[in-house]
């Protein structure tokens, strides 16, 4: 088929998308940049008092406050620990359950689904049961009752981050899973047929097929650690003690809701969606200089 | 192009699914290992899972101790949960919201992934970033002026403003299905229009045979998302008590019973299996049945 044919079938197939694209999002995008650029709060709402138009007096406020630093440092180091852990421990498991009989396999992805099919909250709630100071199930086998994970502010985030690993590694093993599975059986045929060792299939053969589904896994897991909310919110009690171990989205959440400075929680989300933007950019860019099919 | 069916050969190098009769003894310690390993964390990874269903057989009394085991087993929650909760509709009306969004999905996202994975057209880098940039808005932030729209049309209270998008477009199933489809070798799409296949149909009997798996994935994590999906139902129908989903319930259940620790988790437990189901029947597509032997002539 011609080029000209094919990107008449491309958007064929992308007008449903595109048009949602437009209509629905680019909407509340504006919406929400507007937002920001305004001193909107309780009294804004209720329409007791005018709106007052500050431009980008609500990034000012931001940019200029100590505590917003702190917190972009913390979620970023955060969201890259859970990343790596995440894909680490997702990869090692869908490598495992390639190798493995059908009933050990069967654990593996039982354990993920279970874990991935747990509520944010419950699953948090129970996270928190196991890991209590004085009756939780781990500190009985460590054999250290009293100690409080959740006190110590570094602690508090690698629980929190064990337990985001957990609930999202599932994503990783299963999307991997199915991509190894996935491979034309020939390809690696030819590979052994032409005599290459097993590691070496893995290596030059599986690997580079398998880089664009590495691509959504990575990306996937840096937007949603970088958003996360609830386990920081149900398991530092919304963000630990005098707000040390808050991140973005929960702050975000403050400022809005909790303080009603609606116009500065619509600064941050713009603050993060454009983050995000970035980094996704930065290393889609990245990828492509190495000479990646994206 | 002649692609033949063909079971995949018994035996090749880079199935080690039967292990052979004659290795050594490393060989054999190394199939011990890999198992024994597979099984420990099998087992450690679903110890929360395991803590939820200890927690749903204990008495009421008991389930508000540490311990872990149950004294007595009281198989009864489980059955008792439906008189406190009218599951069976919320469980209708999960089931209605997953199954139509992963249908629609699938319906929209396979054909627009394909123009993304395998179609060469001016625009497509600024699609696929837009596609990309739609996945990274806080829902949260959308959800105002969404709710606008749907509410003008009269649809809130129900959960077609939950489902309907998912016809249209799914920022996260698009890029997941493309991502799969770019690990099929173009060559496979290029020899079926040298055959004279139509795009439609490279895409049909093509591609989506050989991305089965990635489409299996995908709508796997479709359904699961929108299962625990708790923001939207509690958006769209937070005040209609009969288009409530599960998800939805089980977190105002333990509003409605404080102190019932074992019913929370037994209804905890109950919506997680399901999605096990699912996976029973998802994970038949990953194993491969079909194989592509040979592109010739």
């Amino acid at each position: 088929m011609t080029a000209r044919g094919q990107g008449r079938t491309a958007f064929a197939y992308l007008t449903p998308a595109l048009l949602v694209l437009a209509g629905l999002l680019a909407y509340p995008i504006y919406q929400l940049v507007l937002i920001s650029l305004y001193d909107y709060g309780q009294e804004q709402v209720s329409g007791g008092a005018p709106l007052t138009f500050l431009g980008l007096g609500n990034y000012q406020n931001l940019l200029g406050n100590q505590q917003f630093w702190t917190v972009l440092g913390q979620t970023v180091a955060f969201a890259a620990v859970c990343v790596v852990g995440t894909l680490l421990v997702g990869a090692f498991l869908a490598i495992l359950a390639t190798r493995v009989r059908t009933w050990v396999r069967m654990t593996l992805f039982l354990a993920a689904l279970g874990a991935w099919s747990t509520p944010a909250v419950a699953g948090s709630t129970i996270w928190l049961f196991l890991f209590d100071a004085n009756f939780g199930f781990v500190n009985e086998v460590l054999g250290i009752q009293g100690f409080s994970w959740t006190f110590d502010k570094w602690t508090a985030f690698g629980l929190v981050a064990a337990q985001v690993i957990w609930c999202s590694f599932p994503f990783v093993m299963v999307t991997l899973y199915a991509g190894i599975k996935a491979i034309p059986g020939e390809v690696l045929e030819a590979a052994a047929l032409d005599g290459a060792s097993a590691f070496r299939t893995a290596w030059s053969v599986t690997l580079p097929l398998l880089r664009p589904i590495i691509l959504v896994v990575t990306i996937q897991s840096i937007i949603w650690d970088f958003k996360v909310f609830t386990q920081i919110y149900v398991m530092t009690n919304g963000g630990g003690i005098a707000g040390r171990n808050l991140v973005l989205n929960v702050y975000a959440y403050q400022q809005a809701f909790a303080a009603s400075e609606y116009g500065l929680g619509a600064a941050i989300g713009v603050v993060m969606t454009v983050l995000l933007l970035v980094i996704t950019l930065f290393y889609l860019r990245a990828l492509r200089r190495s000479g990646e099919v994206l | 192009m002649t692609a033949t069916l063909a079971k995949p050969p018994a035996d090749i190098a880079w199935e080690p699914e039967q292990p052979r009769r004659k290795r050594n003894v490393g060989g054999f310690l190394n199939w011990v290992a890999t198992h024994a390993l597979g099984l420990a964390l099998g087992l450690m990874f679903a110890t929360p899972v395991v803590f939820v269903f200890l927690t749903a057989v204990m008495s009421d009394d008991q389930a508000f101790t540490a311990d872990l085991w149950p004294r007595e087993w009281h198989w009864e929650n489980f059955v008792e949960v439906f008189d406190k909760a009218p599951l069976f509709q919320y469980l209708v009306n999960s089931l209605t919201y997953s199954l139509l969004a992963t249908a629609g999905m699938l319906i929209s996202s396979i054909p627009a992934a394909y123009a993304l994975a395998k179609l060469q057209w001016r625009g497509r880098n600024v699609a696929f970033i837009l596609v990309i940039g739609a996945m990274m808005l806080p829902p949260q932030v959308v959800a105002v002026p969404l709710y606008d729209t749907w509410s003008s049309l009269g649809l809130t209270g129900t959960l077609w403003p939950l489902i309907v998008p998912y016809f249209l477009f799914d920022a996260f199933s698009i890029f997941l299905l493309r991502q799969f489809m770019l690990t099929i070798p173009q060559s496979y799409v290029d020899a079926a229009r040298v055959d004279g296949c139509s795009e439609f149909q490279a895409l049909v009997r093509i591609i989506v045979p050989m991305a089965k798996p990635g489409i299996a994935a995908t709508a796997l994590f479709c359904f699961l998302f929108t299962w625990n999906d708790y923001f939207g139902p509690l958006l769209y129908t937070g005040e209609v008590k009969d288009q409530w989903t599960l998800s939805l319930a089980l977190a105002t259940f333990k509003g409605m019973h404080i102190v019932q620790w074992n019913s929370s988790m037994a209804v905890t437990f109950l919506t997680m299996i399901p999605a096990v189901v699912l996976f029973v029947f998802a994970q038949k597509s990953f194993v491969k049945g079909i194989t592509f032997t040979g592109v010739k002539g």
